[in-house]
């Protein structure tokens, strides 16, 4: 299996065939993070490296919000199975609604040479609000069903659990981990957060 | 006694319909060693890596995923009948099987075996 950096190479080569610019796609997720040096396991993604486009510079239109792929019979979709024949997997996703409100990205270079965009820690936290946002006005009109099953789930499991633990009564287990958890208040996470910054390890950040 | 399903429900993902042969696929690199041409697809779920595979099959049935999924998604824009969120289509659905699916309304008939 091909490294992600030699799919995203391959994945380059692809887009730069189709005179996709390379200022209107980036790399996301973790393959993202992996390019910036950040010590992420990249073979978890190794079969799946998504990259976000501005869809209106595509040789083909699509409706699709999640993942698009060239239409079929077309030369692209020829292209494409290519570059899987090669081992890169794309899963290239439309995503001018985000590129459109702002995402950060940053150069990176490949151990081959060539250099493209992914996007940065902030801009990758960035996608995550607006995806989450998407996500929650999405199921809005399903609120009630979900809020339901989860809490129906949550009973079932619930009752599935012994009444005490090692001797103690559930209810004070729950409240001893409330205590322990309290260590990680939110002045402790920003102390944190000025170590790193001080630190300059954040790359892209 | 034998009991056989013969009508399962899940969610249509892909629309169209389509009479094929059932072939149970439970990975990918299974699914690169047998001949899919022409086949209904019944896996578990499906990532982008399935692609010169789907570009072949008449259409897939799977257990999981939504509308979004890469199955959904990868089938409609392959114009390809998918149903997804099929509970035990692995289990249910014989190799071999004739089967129908509608990918508007998420049916999935099996016709013979």
């Amino acid at each position: 299996m091909l490294s992600v950096a030699e799919q995203v190479s391959l994945i380059g080569a692809l887009l730069d065939n189709w005179r996709v610019p390379r200022t209107s796609w980036f790399v996301v997720d973790a393959v993202a993070l992996h390019l910036l040096g950040y010590p992420i396991d990249p073979d978890a993604w190794a079969d799946h490296v998504n990259v976000y486009v501005d869809q209106n510079v595509l040789p083909w239109r699509s409706d699709e919000l999640e993942e698009t792929i060239p239409p079929p019979g077309s030369q692209e979709l020829a292209d494409w199975l290519r570059m899987m024949d090669r081992g890169a997997a794309l899963h290239l996703v439309p995503a001018r609604r985000y590129i459109e409100r702002g995402i950060d990205v940053v150069m990176a270079t490949l151990p081959d040479g060539n250099s493209f965009q992914v996007v940065s820690l902030r801009g990758y936290l960035r996608l995550g609000v607006l995806r989450a946002g998407e996500l929650m006005s999405n199921v809005a009109g399903e609120a009630e069903a979900v809020i339901r099953s989860t809490a129906v789930l949550r009973f079932e499991r619930a009752s599935q659990l012994p009444s005490e633990l090692f001797g103690v009564p559930m209810s004070d287990c729950v409240v001893h981990l409330r205590e322990g958890y309290r260590c990680l208040a939110a002045g402790d996470i920003a102390r944190g957060r000025k170590h790193f910054e001080a630190a300059g390890d954040l790359a892209g950040l | 006694m034998i009991l056989r399903v013969v009508h399962l429900t899940g969610v249509g993902a892909s629309p169209g319909v389509v009479t094929a042969c059932a072939h149970r696929v439970q990975t990918l690199s299974s699914a690169c060693e047998t001949d899919l041409y022409g086949a209904l697809i019944i896996t578990a779920a499906i990532t982008p890596q399935w692609l010169p595979i789907l570009a072949g099959c008449a259409g897939v049935v799977t257990e999981r995923g939504g509308v979004t999924s890469h199955a959904a998604t990868l089938c409609r824009e392959l114009q390809k009948p998918c149903v997804v969120a099929v509970e035990d289509a692995l289990r249910l659905i014989p190799d071999g099987a004739t089967v129908k699916i509608d990918g508007t309304a998420g049916s999935v008939d099996l016709l013979a075996e």
